[in-house]
């Protein structure tokens, strides 16, 4: 089962469309479509929706070809950014109104929707007399949740859920949406901006750029092993270095967290001057099994728990994050060679 | 959104937009746009059925002043109607005056032609402000001006007339403008009159030209304020001069003649709008 | 402020200055609402007069003598049935206006319709250029379709201006409400119809109602159309009174004013809320 796109294309007048999209989403599993605005993720779900008619190409929900039917038909429920709950019904007729399109009678109709609000964790003592507006933005987006799994869909689509809600209540919702999920062990379909939540809360990822699939993969597989650059420097706290290794110049990506700073003492135990160096300061070098670079720490940032140190390799500067309090001066910075990731300029 | 395949989508879904706008078209186009044309056809037109300009070099030559003096009115009325609305509208803006508002509300409610007669009779000879007036014994009752029946009444009843409307275009200009701006100005010692017009009125020149062309064409076209408030002589205002062609002359290509001339002008008016809503 | 005043003023000590602003302010706000009330409510005022004057001599400032003889009198006459007419013949505009705007504006909001702003501005055409040239042509053709001084001739001539209040503020209703609402519709099985109905026509109710108001306003009050096609068969109100105005029936005339002028106040009140000037800012750029 699962989903099935097939060579999908969409011309979107002057914004970008989606070009020969083939990937096969897991039955049961969120899968998360992410990328920089304007790459082609919206117009993926909305064709996936029905709201777009494809140029080219097949969807299949299952077996099911999906490619030319309505929105109406095609057993799939969606969640909005701006959650889209009708303001002139109470919260009860917003979550039952699917099942009474679908002729549910109405003694039944109530017991699912109860039954729906109480696993997203809605109090459902006055749904038959509140409206969506007496709510918080989070509580909203629970409600539609519950609108959309009620009808018992083949298929859930997401579009930035959680882009409307502040931070702290977004990192609830997250594992909110995806124990829901889990729970309910529906197909989910998840766009998102931010590579953090798709990497944190995704089954498998796509990653799109410019209307096509840039690289899909399990999170793991993405973010260690990302096959091009953009790729690379899209996920996680990235860096872009350009530097010259064995007299080739090219770019390497790394991230905060995977390098390690090490301050360079002389033989007072103190920094040394930036003028002395130990390696030809233009090369990268290979030093058990990590890459070596030479560089100067310029300015810290105390964030708490750590500090985060701003270092000038060659004229760039990237961030390292340790947690011992070090001077300004000259460092080596080492990076594991398995998380380092060269490319061609 | 059923599709069958794309091409019958697109035809399907434009028969039926074309049957739904066709009613509200038709009507439209049937008793407006096609009589409209017409209007310019016949005023090109002699009484045998001739192409000729003599409709044109009649109604000028004969009703030449009074189209000027439409004008000019109109002028007037509109430069009265400006001043007045940014002036209330500013200080709305500026301050809280609660009752304001809707006082300046109601001539949107009241029928043109009510305004008429009200104007006639407030402002007649005989009429109730030169009433109020001698009540306070500092004019001599015969002496009093007669308003009504002259400019002045025109101006007064177009003016007022379009108070509800002007007030409402500048008001809603005014409060878009951000409160900050006009913080900074009045920390420089800008008073109030001086934040209405050189600040809120120039910031909001778009809607001042909206509601300026608005108004001025309304007047223009104004049939029913002059046909209640009249002249007791003099010039009249060109609606009452067509109406006199079409009713009591039958002269219908003089008639449109003037109606063309005021085309032009009203034209003119929506021309200077267009070009500013498509500079956007 | 004059000079010598501001010099007296910025020297005086702080406990006056404060009470002669307060002072200031107080006669600029009192002077504010005493023109502004003059102004609005002068003219009215004395039409309210005029209703109830029996006898009025020059130059007393008010009528010698009062009553409602003339209320009596025009309600035993014509004045009834031009009543009646003006009422009548709104409330069928209104109900027209509304069957024949409602899906265009909706469509022309959801951008199904091509030359969009083409249209739109045919509607604005009868509200931009002068009526009584138009109007005196369209006399014409009706001639010839035997409409002149028919109850459908009224309708319709009363319907070419209408149209542009209903459409227009219904596009701009139907716009500010945000289409992932019919989306949410659709995915849950709502046909596009079924969705109308149950989603976006409750939710524009309230702009339905004020456009629908706008329109039975603009209705009662035409004067040039009703002129030239409706009299002498068909009388609306408005034509009743400028013959009543004509022939110098001063209190006829006032009374019939006052009549024309409740339906205004009434709308008013209710239309306060909607006539917000915040919803005009964008009025003429839709």
């Amino acid at each position: 089962m699962g989903i099935y796109i097939e060579g999908l294309t969409k011309a979107y007048g002057k914004k970008r469309g989606i070009t020969d999209i083939n990937i096969h989403l897991p039955e049961g599993g969120l899968t998360a479509i992410v990328g920089p605005s304007g790459c082609g993720k919206t117009t993926l779900l909305r064709t996936l929706a029905g709201f777009h008619t494809a140029d080219e190409g097949r969807i299949l929900f299952g077996s099911r070809d999906v490619t030319r039917i309505s929105p109406q038909g095609r057993k799939a429920a969606m969640v909005f950014q701006h959650y889209a709950l009708w303001p002139h019904m109470t919260v009860a007729d917003n979550v039952g109104y699917g099942l009474k399109l679908q002729k549910v009678p109405a003694k039944e109709r109530e017991r699912r929707v109860r039954e729906v609000l109480e696993r997203v964790e809605i109090d459902t003592s006055d749904i038959g007399t509140r409206y969506p507006q007496h709510y918080s933005g989070g509580q909203q987006q629970r409600i539609a949740l519950a609108r959309a799994l009620v009808v018992q869909p083949e298929v859930l689509l997401l579009d930035e859920p959680l882009s409307n809600l502040d931070a702290k209540v977004r990192q609830r919702l997250r594992i909110g949406i995806r124990s829901i999920q889990q729970s309910f062990g529906i197909t989910a379909v998840y766009v998102t901006h931010d590579q953090e939540e798709a990497l944190s809360m995704a089954d498998y990822v796509i990653l799109m750029n410019d209307g096509k699939v840039e690289q899909a993969g399990t999170p793991e597989e993405i973010y260690r092993k990302p096959s091009t650059y953009f790729t690379a420097q899209f996920l996680g706290e990235s860096h872009t270095l350009t530097l010259k290794y064995q007299g080739k110049l090219q770019r390497l990506v790394l991230r905060s967290g995977d390098a390690l700073v090490t301050p360079v003492v002389d033989e007072r135990g103190t920094n040394a001057e930036t003028q002395e160096r130990s390696i030809a300061h233009e090369e990268v070098i290979e030093e058990d099994g990590s890459w070596v670079m030479e560089g100067e720490i310029r300015h810290h940032l105390f964030m708490g728990s750590y500090y985060r140190y701003m270092v000038d390799i060659q004229g760039q500067s990237m961030f390292v994050d340790d947690d011992r309090p070090l001077k300004p001066g000259s460092c080596k910075v080492t990076i594991p060679t398995e998380k380092a990731y060269w490319f061609d300029i | 959104m059923r599709r069958i395949n794309a091409f019958s989508l697109t035809l399907k879904q434009q028969l039926a937009g074309a049957a739904i706008a066709a009613p509200a078209l038709t009507v439209v186009t049937l008793l407006f746009v096609y009589p409209f044309l017409r209007s310019l056809q016949s005023s090109f037109r002699s009484q045998e059925g001739v192409w000729t300009l003599d409709n044109y070099s009649e109604a000028l030559s004969i009703y030449g002043g009074d189209y000027l003096y439409t004008l000019w009115i109109c002028g007037v009325s509109l430069l009265a109607l400006i001043i007045i609305t940014a002036t209330i509208g500013g200080l709305l803006r500026l301050g809280v005056y609660p009752l304001l508002e809707f006082i300046f509300k109601i001539p949107l409610f009241v029928p043109f032609v009510v305004v008429g007669h009200a104007m006639r009779v407030f402002l007649a000879p005989h009429g109730t402000l030169n009433s109020a007036l001698s009540i306070t014994g500092m004019f001599n009752p015969d002496t009093l001006p007669s308003f009504a029946f002259s400019s002045l009444g025109l101006v007064a009843a177009l003016v007022w007339k379009n108070l509800g409307i002007g007030l409402l275009l500048m008001l809603g200009a005014f409060r878009s403008v951000n409160e900050s701006m006009l913080e900074a100005a009045r920390g420089m010692g800008a008073g109030k009159l001086k934040l209405i017009w050189h600040f809120l009125v120039p910031m909001n020149k778009g809607s001042v030209g909206v509601m300026a062309v608005l108004t001025f064409t309304s007047m223009l076209g104004s049939f029913s304020i002059p046909a209640m408030i009249g002249n007791a002589g003099g010039s009249q205002m060109i609606m009452m001069d067509l109406y006199h062609q079409i009713v009591y002359q039958q002269n219908y290509g003089v008639a449109n003649a003037i109606g063309v001339l005021t085309y032009i002008a009203s034209l003119g008016a929506a021309i200077y709008y267009l070009k500013g809503v498509t500079k956007k | 402020m004059s000079k010598p005043l501001e010099v007296a003023l910025l020297t005086a000590p702080m406990s006056e200055r404060g009470a002669w602003f307060s002072t200031l302010r107080l006669t600029r706000r009192f002077t504010i609402y005493a023109i502004s009330i003059f102004m609005i409510f002068g003219p009215l005022s004395s039409l309210l007069l005029w209703s109830v004057a029996e006898k009025w001599f020059w130059p007393n400032p008010f009528p010698t003598q009062w009553g409602f003889k003339y209320w009596q009198q025009a309600f035993e006459g014509k004045m009834l049935s031009s009543l009646g007419l003006s009422f009548g013949i709104a409330i069928v505009v209104s109900i027209i206006c509304l069957v024949i705007t409602v899906p265009l504006a909706y469509v022309i909001a959801r951008n199904r319709i091509p030359l969009k702003h083409i249209v739109l501005l045919i509607f604005l055409l009868p509200q931009a250029f002068p009526q009584l040239p138009v109007f005196s042509n369209v006399m014409v053709l009706m001639y010839r379709w035997d409409l002149v001084g028919t109850l459908t001739g009224l309708i319709l001539i009363h319907l070419v201006g209408a149209l542009v209040f209903s459409l227009w503020t219904l596009v701009s209703v139907f716009q500010s409400i945000a289409e992932p609402l019919e989306e949410a519709s659709y995915m849950l099985g709502g046909s596009r119809i079924y969705t109308f109905f149950h989603v976006v026509l409750p939710i524009a109710l309230p702009g339905i109602i004020a456009s629908t108001l706008l329109v039975f306003l603009y209705s009662l009050d035409e004067f040039t159309g009703s002129l030239l096609i409706g009299a002498p068969y068909h009388i609306t109100m408005p034509v009743f009174m400028y013959n009543a105005a004509g022939g110098y029936e001063m209190q006829v005339a006032s009374v019939t004013s006052v009549l024309l002028m409740i339906p205004g106040i009434l709308l008013l009140f209710l239309l306060q809320k909607y006539m917000r000037s915040e919803y005009l800012a964008a009025f003429g750029r839709v």
